[in-house]
């Protein structure tokens, strides 16, 4: 289990407290890293698939929020569905925007989920566990 | 706008009609004029074919004298020649004056007696030989003939003389008169049609000042219909974020650390904060009707009316109550604005449902004839008047016009919790986009009725 990991690409560090402190309160094994934008997050990525002969591997799935400085959500998500090999990487969107639009866009760019940030702590481990046991458990995803 | 107008046309008209008459009067004087300038030359022709006529006679006349006097038969050459001439001549003189009847008695008066003339030289000439008392006799009678058609030829030519000298003078009077009538018409027109031109350009002027600053004022509008569009994006997602972090933080400072007061502090900051987003929503949801991309379909509204109830079935006091559809009416409109605003009316009547009594909900159409002019001051006056009635608590009338204000309320928050004065505000600006109109009528304790007006034709 040790090598499996989420990346959370999120700015806000209110939210990035909440996530760990719910990870942590919950004690999934898996590993959370944290990324503050979307640039980030692509070098992230970048610097993986570089070092593929050592012993790392694409995240589980990746949290994206929607709004973000620099590169934000949507254009990230844009460029890891056109990418060759980041595109079979899980991507749930996890943003505070509940519009219809914005939903029906992140869907035909390709997101996985659409998540609409819980209002509360119960509510978020509600959602953290559902994601975490779908795609850990439940769906079968390219090893 | 019309009758701005009408004065141009007017003008138009009367401007036209001065040329009509003036192209009809010039064609009657030119008619005239040729009439006159044909009877002239006809008059003229008539005269010179009748001094030919004489002219021949004449000539004839001497040759058969000289002949007569002298027995010299190279006299006999000239009235041969002559005496051939003179009935063509007489003819021509007839068809010259076919239509001048009295002339006509006369030139044939005149014909027949230069025959019997012409007979009678031609008796003369052949009775030569046969003794002067018979030849004398018949010189005579030659000359009494001769002197008759000498005075009808005089005669004649008097008449056209006459006729001549009357034709110029009306000629004259047609010439004189003319011209001027002419110019008076001419100036006339020219200075209508300057003084429409005139008018017409103040009112280009004045319009085209008029567009520049409706422009000016489109551009003004858009700029703050940007903004506007800005702060809605802003309120949409930048106003709720920390809101959803005042809940969620403060939802887990309760599972935490949170004593009885703590956690009762704690859970009205809560509400608050609720309580602000679902404001915050609402008012994103009035702001975004302004800018519909939806387009206008046809369609039943009875099936939107029960879409709407059907999202708000699960609410206990709805699925107690007692609820009356009877539409039938196909309407062109927005869908989903008009699915939202009866879920807004039927939101309003479970909110302000009388705590005594099931709810009882009628949504019923009819086809109405109420005049009544709108913002712009146009006549309606067919309407599908939809009433959506309630047996709630009703409001009292004098606030019919206060309660589409948004954000204003009647009851407060303890006695409505769930009132935010957002439902009713979208309810006029739905019927506004659709050209029509809402009205409300309240009874206290008794209940509200909701009167939404759709145009039947859609105005101008």
């Amino acid at each position: 289990m040790g090598k499996f990991f989420i990346l959370v690409a999120e700015d806000d560090a209110d939210d990035r407290f909440l996530l760990q402190t719910a990870f942590q309160e919950q004690q999934y094994g898996e590993r959370i890293d944290f990324v503050q934008n979307g640039v980030e997050l692509l070098s992230y990525l970048d610097s993986i698939q570089q070092n593929k002969h050592v012993d790392t591997n694409f995240p589980v799935f990746i949290l994206l929020d929607l709004n973000m400085p620099k590169k934000d959500g949507r254009e990230v998500l844009q460029f890891i569905k056109q990418h060759p090999v980041y595109k079979r990487i899980p991507v749930i969107i996890f943003t505070t925007t509940k519009s219809d639009n914005e939903v029906r866009k992140c869907y035909e760019l390709g997101a996985n989920t659409y998540v609409v940030k819980p209002t509360s702590f119960d509510g978020l481990i509600t959602v953290l566990s559902e994601i975490r046991s779908y795609w850990l458990k439940t769906a079968t995803v390219p090893a | 706008m019309k009758s701005k107008f009408s004065y141009a046309i007017i003008v138009f008209v009367v401007s036209l009609a001065t040329l009509v008459i003036l192209s009809l009067t010039f064609q009657r004087r030119i008619n005239e004029l040729l009439k006159l300038s044909h009877s002239e030359e006809q008059s003229n022709k008539i005269i010179i074919e009748l001094n030919r006529l004489e002219h021949f006679i004449k000539e004839a006349e001497s040759g058969q004298r000289g002949f007569l006097l002298t027995g010299d038969s190279s006299f006999l050459e000239p009235y041969i020649y002559y005496s051939k001439q003179v009935y063509p001549a007489t003819e021509k003189i007839q068809e010259l004056t076919e239509d001048d009847i009295n002339t006509q008695i006369k030139v044939t008066q005149l014909r027949g007696y230069i025959s019997r003339r012409m007979e009678s030289m031609h008796f003369s000439l052949q009775s030569f030989d046969q003794g002067d008392s018979i030849l004398r006799g018949n010189l005579h009678r030659g000359k009494v003939l001769m002197d008759t058609c000498h005075m009808l030829i005089r005669q004649i030519e008097d008449e056209q003389d006459s006729l001549l000298s009357k034709t110029s003078g009306s000629k004259n009077i047609l010439e004189s008169k003319t011209p001027e009538n002419f110019r008076h018409l001419f100036l006339v027109s020219l200075s209508l049609l300057l003084i429409t031109f005139a008018l017409i350009m103040r009112e280009i002027v004045q319009r085209s000042r008029f567009q520049r600053d409706l422009q000016a004022n489109i551009i003004e509008l858009n700029q703050t219909y940007e903004e506007l569009q800005q702060i809605t994006f802003i309120t949409s997602h930048d106003f709720q974020e920390p809101l959803r972090k005042i809940r969620i933080l403060s939802s887990r400072l309760v599972e935490n650390h949170g004593d009885a007061e703590g956690k009762m502090i704690i859970d009205r900051i809560q509400v608050a904060a609720t309580r602000i987003q679902e404001l915050i929503q609402e008012a994103v949801q009035y702001m975004a009707l302004s800018r519909t991309t939806e387009g206008m379909t046809e369609f039943n509204l009875t099936s939107v009316v029960n879409e709407a109830v059907n999202d708000m079935i699960d609410h206990p006091v709805l699925k107690k109550a007692d609820i009356k559809i009877n539409l039938s009416v196909t309407i062109l409109g927005f869908r989903s604005q008009l699915r939202l605003l009866f879920k807004s009316l039927i939101d309003n009547a479970i909110k302000y449902a009388h705590e005594d009594r099931n709810l009882q909900l009628s949504i019923t159409g009819t086809v109405t004839d109420n005049n009544k002019q709108d913002e712009h001051g146009i006549l309606q006056t067919s309407y599908y008047k939809v009433s959506v009635a309630d047996n709630g608590i009703g409001f009292e009338q004098e606030f019919s016009k206060k309660i589409f204000q948004l954000f204003k309320r009647l009851q407060t928050a303890e006695t409505a919790p769930d009132g935010k004065g957002v439902g009713l505000a979208l309810a006029e600006k739905i019927m506004v986009n659709h050209k029509g109109y809402i009205l409300a009528e309240g009874k206290p304790g008794a209940g509200a009725t909701f009167h939404l007006y759709f145009p039947i034709r859609s105005h101008r």
